[in-house]
């Protein structure tokens, strides 16, 4: 009965009248949202002449000596990498004439944003420097594609799709929502990081890389720069093995164990800020945390947690472990209940004992899940922990007089969004931090693809 | 063709149905506040003197509402509204944020839109008061809910170190003498003194010691470009932080601006003496009585007997959005104006222990006798009428003013945390602000 095509016509239609009245409710419901965001794009469209003339007036008015190096290097990359990436496939000098325009006119992309202001006479080397790396990284953003389409799979042997316009229909809503709320706000962030700019003030003054340059010189940035790698280091390197001891202990066979797990996870449903919230009632000073409050009780001491840099940065790096434990025992002890008991028997049989069992089989078997959980806790860490900072210390306590040399628990996360949201604080320099940042964590999970998943095993 | 036809019937009954609504349209405003918490009664008395308003003027119809409990935030939620052309007409807007606001362009300053009648009922105001919200001559918004710091102290650990409760320390000295008595007795507490680190007292003490926080007159006359965290007056504060610290009578939680922490720990009794908002009068009274501390409430100690020129004023006022059809501006600063007049600023002083900021306001609640009963709000109260309003107690503004008392506060705190010599402390911070300050100046320009 539950194969019969009636039956399927039937099902396929219950969800088709489903979808299409869910459809129609938001469309009701959100009416007035959908006029806007029509009306935004439509205002978008409609400027795009005027863009297109404002553009070209713009290469009228632009001195040749400040063009032309970004033309030869987007023409070198085009050339260069196109044959280096085709290498194999002998490409024709055609081939190579066309990655060099390619990447010559795609390299104006970002050069033209930053009005190619980084080839004026008098710039500083840092900031030239600077801009010969993002005119080739613009230069990549069509080449890229180029590459594809000559490697493409032969029609033959490709899927495809029979019907483009269905193909394009159901593409629609997932590249609306990422243009309009990944890719505008990103092109957005980069023009804001050129910059200077007061938060909420509408004035602003283009500054090429000034934003990035002064942050590169800056010992509060550097400080952040270290604060935050060290952190992370210790926070992913805590959460991963203690989160791996504890999964092996819930993954024991013993009664009650689905409540122990359950009990273990639950610390991750806690968002971080009240995570922060339940340490600062731990370490506060001054008797009002319970920590301090026993040790006073206890031995007649207190120690001053939020007070001394290290023990502050401790405090930080205990707060998100709890945190995300949860998250990577979950994780674990997933990856635990997959490894074949048949192999361990086996070793034990061979006459392995428990640690050579363990390093030797369950270790190496579980590295797809350490692999994941590496890159989501570096991200964690990155990202995640703002929330926790901000509860338990703001950033603080300062290194240095005044904080001259930033404060001992101001990652990078937490000293971006005070830069970009505190009233009148410089958000075109939270913009350039914003860009770092997502280059770091990008640079970081290409850095382990590359390195670190080779040595991962996954099974069959 | 039916089916259209019979649209057309039905659109037209609706729109006759509704043109009579059309031709006396409402005036409907918007006001933002911070008082949106769950329990939190002060938007219910803003919300009934907005209904009172309503009343009386039927034409008009106000939307008050809390986005934030944060005054940043929602000072940031309205602008970005405003980016969108939907800002509230009325926004309740701290202190702190005052130059930021009148550079930001958004507002209407109420001297040029509040009528010659309405602008002389201000003369009422609190000198100090009024000479905060004035920046260049001009007076931008109307103050609404005032506050000040007050000195808290336990009267039952007073008497243990053998000193007189009813005459609590006055000065910075005082302070020390009390918290060395405080301390040598068989039980001491835990520290002597706590209060939350934060850039809101310094700014008093400066004030009263008629210092400037900031050049250009406080950033009055002109955008201010440099801070004094160097002066003479200020390295008396730190000085007295670091001898507070060194003596082992100061503590706090940790965390900068933590009133509610470093209230928490006083009830607890783990210290002597604190220090906190006016705002908090009710509170540390209500948990008094629950923790049995007998409470003394006193004035802001001041640095010394010299130090004579009174406290500058905390909280917010209203300011007016541009933006608004004249009649939606119109309104606004008449519901302002109505919101703060002398009969509603007492209301509001005894619903929340706001400062009263009317002259008028304080001899009436003064006659009836509330002060008598109220002992803490009288402190506060008769402190900041002796405040000579000067550009002392006026206040420092400043566009980046966050960043700065975020400076103040860390300098601070290297002070007491960090072993840093107040000289140093404050000179580093001086420099920090000082740069923050030029590139402020530098994007916002004129």
């Amino acid at each position: 009965m539950e194969d019969s095509p009636r039956f399927e016509r039937l099902w396929t239609r219950t969800v088709l009248v489903g979808v299409i009245v869910l459809s129609a409710y938001l469309l009701i419901t959100e009416w007035d949202g959908f006029v806007r965001l029509g009306a935004w794009l439509w205002a978008g469209l409609s400027a795009a002449p005027e863009s297109l003339s404002k553009i070209a007036a713009y290469y009228a008015g632009l001195p040749f000596a400040q063009l032309l190096p970004s033309l030869l290097i987007g023409l070198a990359v085009g050339i260069g990498l196109t044959w280096r990436v085709m290498r194999e496939a002998r490409p024709s000098l055609t081939t190579l004439i066309v990655g060099g325009l390619i990447g010559a006119f795609s390299a104006q992309i970002l050069s033209a944003t930053l009005q190619h202001c980084t080839y004026l006479p008098e710039v500083a080397a840092a900031e030239m420097i600077g801009g010969w790396v993002i005119t080739a990284l613009s230069a990549m953003m069509f080449l890229v594609p180029y590459w594809a389409y000559l490697k493409r799979a032969p029609v033959s042997q490709a899927g495809y799709f029979r019907q483009r316009g269905l193909a394009y229909a159901f593409l629609t809503p997932t590249l609306l929502s990422l243009f309009v709320f990944l890719y505008y706000p990103s092109v957005q962030t980069i023009l804001l990081s050129l910059n200077a700019r007061r938060f909420p003030i509408r004035t602003e003054k283009f500054v090429c890389l000034g934003n990035y340059v002064s942050l590169a010189e800056d010992a509060i940035y550097q400080s952040s720069f270290v604060t935050t790698v060290l952190i992370t280091l210790a926070i992913v390197t805590l959460s991963l093995a203690i989160a791996l001891g504890v999964a092996v202990l819930a993954s024991q066979k013993v009664r009650g164990a689905s409540i122990y797990r359950t009990f273990l996870i639950w610390p991750f449903a806690l968002s971080p800020v009240v995570t922060g919230v339940i340490f600062l009632a731990l370490f506060r000073d001054g008797q009002a945390g319970l920590i301090n409050y026993m040790l006073t009780s206890g031995f007649g001491a207190e120690v001053s947690w939020l007070r001394t840099p290290d023990l502050a940065r401790w405090v930080i790096i205990i707060a998100s472990v709890w945190n995300i434990l949860g998250f990577n025992i979950l994780f674990y002890i997933a990856g635990l209940q997959g490894v074949p008991p048949e192999l361990l028997e086996a070793a034990a049989i061979d006459g392995a004992n428990k640690p050579q069992r363990f390093f030797s089989i369950t270790f190496p078997l579980l590295s797809p899940y350490t692999f994941f959980l590496l890159i989501t806790n570096v991200t964690y860490s990155f990202y995640g922990i703002y929330g926790v900072v901000d509860a338990l210390t703001s950033g603080g306590p300062p290194v240095g007089p005044a904080g001259i040399f930033g404060g001992a628990t101001n990652v990078l996360i937490f000293k971006l969004y005070e830069d970009a949201f505190t009233p009148g604080a410089p958000i075109g320099s939270a913009a350039a931090q914003a860009i770092i940042l997502f280059i770091c964590i990008a640079g970081l999970t290409l850095f382990q693809f590359r390195f670190v998943e080779s040595r991962v095993t996954y099974a069959e | 063709m039916k089916l259209s036809r019979f649209f057309l019937a039905f659109a037209a009954l609706c729109a006759v149905a509704i043109s009579p609504l059309h031709a006396q349209e409402p005036v409907t405003i918007s006001m933002v506040h911070i008082f949106g918490a769950e329990n939190d009664d002060r938007g219910g008395l803003i919300q009934a003197v907005a209904d009172e308003f309503m009343l009386a003027n039927p034409g008009i119809v106000i939307e008050l509402s809390s986005p934030s409990t944060d005054y940043i935030e929602l000072f940031n939620g309205a602008l970005l509204a405003a980016d969108q052309g939907q800002a509230p007409t009325i926004i309740q807007v701290e202190e702190g944020l005052t130059q930021l606001a009148v550079d930001s362009g958004f507002f209407l300053p109420i001297g040029d839109v509040a009528s010659e009648e309405q602008l002389a009922s201000l003369d009422d105001l609190l000198p100090v008061v009024r000479d905060y919200y004035s920046i260049g001559g001009t007076l931008y918004s109307v103050p609404f809910n005032a506050s000040n710091p007050l000195m808290f102290y336990n009267k039952a650990l007073f008497n243990a170190a053998g000193l007189d409760p009813e005459t609590p320390p006055t000065t910075f000295d005082e302070i020390l003498a009390a918290c060395a008595a405080i301390m040598a007795a068989p039980e001491p507490p835990s520290a002597c003194m706590n209060f939350p680190i934060t850039a809101w007292f310094p700014e008093q003490w400066i004030a009263m010691q008629n210092a400037l926080i900031a050049d250009n007159d406080n950033g009055r006359t002109a955008r201010a470009t440099a801070v004094n965290f160097d002066s003479p007056e200020m390295l008396r504060i730190g000085e007295w932080y670091k001898a507070m610290d060194d003596a082992g009578y100061l503590t706090y939680s940790g965390t900068p601006n933590d009133y509610q922490g470093e209230g928490i720990s006083f009830l607890s009794k783990t210290t002597a003496i604190t220090i906190n908002s006016t705002a908090g009068v009710a509170l540390f009274q209500r948990f008094s009585k629950i923790q049995g501390i007998d409470l003394g409430i006193a004035p802001l100690p001041t640095p010394g007997a010299d130090a004579i020129n009174g406290v500058t004023v905390g909280g917010a006022s209203l300011w007016v959005t541009a933006g608004g059809t004249p009649e939606q501006t119109q309104a606004a600063v008449d519901f302002i104006f109505f919101l703060t007049n002398t009969e509603h600023d007492m209301a509001w002083h005894q619903g929340t222990g706001y400062i009263p900021t009317r002259i008028s306001s304080i001899d009436a609640l003064t006659a009836s006798g509330w002060f008598d009963e109220n002992p803490g709000f009288a402190i506060a109260v008769a402190q900041l009428q002796t405040s000579a309003g000067n550009v002392a107690n006026a206040g420092a503004v400043m566009g980046p003013s966050a960043e700065v008392r975020g400076i103040l506060v860390e300098a601070l705190q290297s002070i007491v945390d960090g072993g840093e010599t107040p000289a140093d402390a404050l000179a580093a911070g001086k420099q920090r602000a000082d740069a923050i300050l030029a590139d402020y100046n530098a994007v916002v320009g004129e």
